[in-house]
């Protein structure tokens, strides 16, 4: 919330600015929470009540207002396209369609469970077959271009290069040069890319023929920066903090975001996702991974789902040319 | 955006709360001498809140935020070199070595050649470029005081001896154990609090010493095994830790490895190996590379990798150091039956 100062309303005055400040009232947020501002009775000024009703008159102006569910429905429509395919056919299945654009999903597993080959996957297949941009925030060290110019091999066909089609290299290096890497290390650096991201995309202005733009932003993994400041004296609001721009990138700038978390011992030894109840609410869809080692299978079943029923399962295998149906 | 997400000391951040700037739009169109009267911090402090802020990009583009490398330009500069562990099956599954950037963890149960494959990384990445090797120093921080200058002496004569016998133009740049000595920095440290300011102090030590390329952690666990009171607050060191290595690594470009310990897990079927640290432990390094003993034989398995296969090699340990297997090196053990009977017993 802005200070009254910045407002750049012409009734605030700096008396009545220094009036309210005196109660202690020096930012918007200040003028909603106190308790007598809405009064307007004779110990105030003329300039006091009229500075009062033109930030009620300013903070209408601001609110989002009512919309019906028809009108939703409708910019949906007109929108286009919502879900990003995954690029692996039982997952893509699993979420009939693949990752929802507006939504934040979230894949839980316990160490090389195959959550970050599924990151690399959707990066492959939405920077190759939507041509769109990726962002994609590494903060374990874990993306490899090598991965994934092997996995975009897989997508525009062939086993390897020889068999390729011709200009499928081309395609390949297209694709490769619109994923973006960002390496981070720790939360407020976290923190600092997300807003940036954020205002970036707030600021865009459609003119003429659009580059590709940004529709995924996958954060790998999410926990492993919150994981070492929780607990601490601040850990718990930046973790909601981080939770909330996720959610405005996912809802106001329509990107679907992707994010991983890493999983703890639960009761009774069993895993269970970390960042504990408050994180819970963050993500839209929960996706959770255990691996079977006999087989080398994949193991996905959904904990969470917005428009779905849970506990839904499926499996794929982890190839050198990316995900593949398990049969 | 709340000022509470900017990286402030607490004071500088209670100090903007208590005076209205609770968000970051607030802080937008302030100038630094407005911000430093209003909140009454100096001229200082305030360019260093202003410089925080995000602010709009001026060219309006809205693309990407600065400090992105595309895919394509990371796999156009991925001629990193690899570390060789000496056996070329164990570097095959690994992909050619250990790679710099990475967090590589070794685990096995004690006496498996852990230690054996750390002090073998640290003489090898002295190999220099022109003989194929990376060149580099080495750092080796010891926990458990496992470190034997003996062993590392008869390492070092027998790679300087296969480099002399497989490069012809080693007469025209001999080396010495000497040289490879010098440059292994050793750093033993005895308790957890040691060990947290020894990474700390990692990217000091790396200013002053820019050839370093691997640093050795043998072990990472030894130190935070012993009863820690509070869990909670071990788990949360070991996280901040493992950020700090991640840095470092990414930074100075160097390769990091881990030596772990192995634990026993208790599940309905029995027990498993697992290693040490717990589950959010697993998800700190980029490779994780288990040893074990199967049939009297040393073996790695590739257990995490973001992008190569899971894959099992043997190796063994002789006087030289880690080499390929051979079944004339194949140590006698006891048997499966012997080793079962005295557990029962046990």
């Amino acid at each position: 919330m802005p200070r009254l100062d910045t407002l750049g309303l012409p009734s605030l005055t700096p008396s009545v600015l220094a009036s309210f400040a005196a109660h202690g009232i020096l930012s918007v947020e200040d003028f909603l929470v106190s308790e007598n501002t809405l009064k307007l009775d004779e110990t105030r000024s003329e300039a006091q009540r009229q500075a009062i009703l033109d930030l009620v008159d300013y903070l209408e102006q601001q609110s989002w207002g009512f919309r019906t569910t028809w009108r939703m429905r409708q910019e949906l429509k007109a929108r286009g396209q919502q879900y990003l395919p995954t690029g692996c056919e039982s997952l893509d299945k699993l979420l009939e369609g693949g990752l929802r654009e507006g939504t934040v999903t979230e894949l839980v597993g316990g160490s090389s469970s195959g959550k970050t080959q599924v990151c690399m996957q959707v990066a492959a297949n939405v920077s190759c077959g939507c041509r769109a941009m990726v962002g994609y925030v590494d903060t374990c060290h874990s993306f490899s271009a090598t991965r994934l110019s092997h996995m975009l091999g897989g997508l525009v066909g062939g086993r390897d290069a020889s068999q390729r089609r011709a200009g499928a290299a081309d395609e390949i290096g297209e694709a490769m040069k619109s994923v973006l890497h960002y390496s981070i290390f720790d939360i407020f650096a976290m923190l600092s890319l997300l807003n940036q991201i954020h205002i970036n995309l707030c600021a865009q202005v459609q003119v003429g023929e659009q580059p590709k733009t940004l529709r995924l932003l996958i954060v790998d993994c999410a926990s492993s920066v919150i994981a070492p400041i929780l607990g601490g004296t601040q850990g718990h609001a930046l973790m909601v903090s981080m939770g909330i721009i996720l959610k405005k990138l996912a809802l106001e700038n329509h990107l679907a975001v992707l994010i991983t978390n890493h999983t703890v011992g639960g009761e009774g030894g069993q895993p269970k996702p970390a960042l504990g109840e408050t994180w819970k609410a963050i993500p839209n869809v929960r996706l959770h991974f255990v691996r079977d080692w006999d087989s080398n299978l994949c193991h996905v079943s959904v904990m969470k789902h917005a428009t779905m029923s849970c506990n839904r399962q499926t499996a794929f295998r982890i190839t050198r040319t990316g995900l593949k149906p398990a049969f | 955006m709340d000022v509470v997400t900017l990286a402030l000391p607490p004071s500088l951040r209670s100090k903007l709360l208590a005076t209205g700037f609770c968000t970051t739009t607030a802080l937008v169109s302030v100038a630094p001498f407005q911000l430093a009267r209003e909140a009454s911090i100096t001229l200082e402090e305030a360019l260093a809140v202003l410089s925080l802020v995000p602010r709009t990009c001026s060219d309006h583009t809205g693309g990407p935020v600065a400090g992105s490398t595309t895919a394509w330009d990371l796999l156009m500069k991925n001629e990193r070199g690899r570390i060789e562990t000496g056996s070329v099956e164990v570097d095959k599954i690994l992909g050619g070595g250990i790679l710099s950037k990475e967090l590589t963890e070794i685990c096995g149960v004690p006496g498996v050649g852990k230690t054996q494959l750390s002090m073998q990384l640290a003489v090898n990445v002295q190999i220099p470029v022109k003989f194929g090797g990376v060149g580099g120093h080495a750092i080796y921080i010891d926990t458990e005081g496992s470190f034997m200058m003996e062993r590392v002496l008869q390492i070092t004569e027998a790679v300087i001896d296969s480099l002399r016998i497989k490069s012809p133009g080693f007469s025209a740049a001999p080396l010495t154990a000497e040289d490879f000595l010098s440059h292994m920095y050793l750093l033993r440290v005895h308790d957890p609090l040691e060990q947290l300011a020894a990474v700390n102090n990692l990217p000091t030590l790396l200013d002053q010493h820019k050839e370093v390329k691997l640093i050795v952690f043998d072990s990472i666990t030894f130190n935070f095994r012993q009863d820690f009171e509070n869990m909670r607050e071990r788990t949360r060191l070991l996280a901040s830790m493992a950020q700090k290595l991640m840095a470092v690594a990414e930074i100075y470009d160097v390769a990091i490895v881990l030596v772990n310990q192995v634990t026993h897990k208790v599940t309905s079927e029995g027990f498993r190996t697992v290693p040490a640290l717990g589950e959010s432990w697993s998800h700190v390094c980029t490779n994780r590379l288990m040893v074990y003993w199967m049939d009297g034989q040393r073996y790695a398995h590739l257990a995490k990798s973001p992008s190569l296969p899971v894959g099992t090699a043997p190796y063994v340990i002789t006087e030289e150091g880690v080499r390929d297997a051979h079944e004339s090196h194949k140590r006698i053990k006891l048997d499966d039956a012997q080793v079962r009977s005295s557990r029962s017993l046990g």
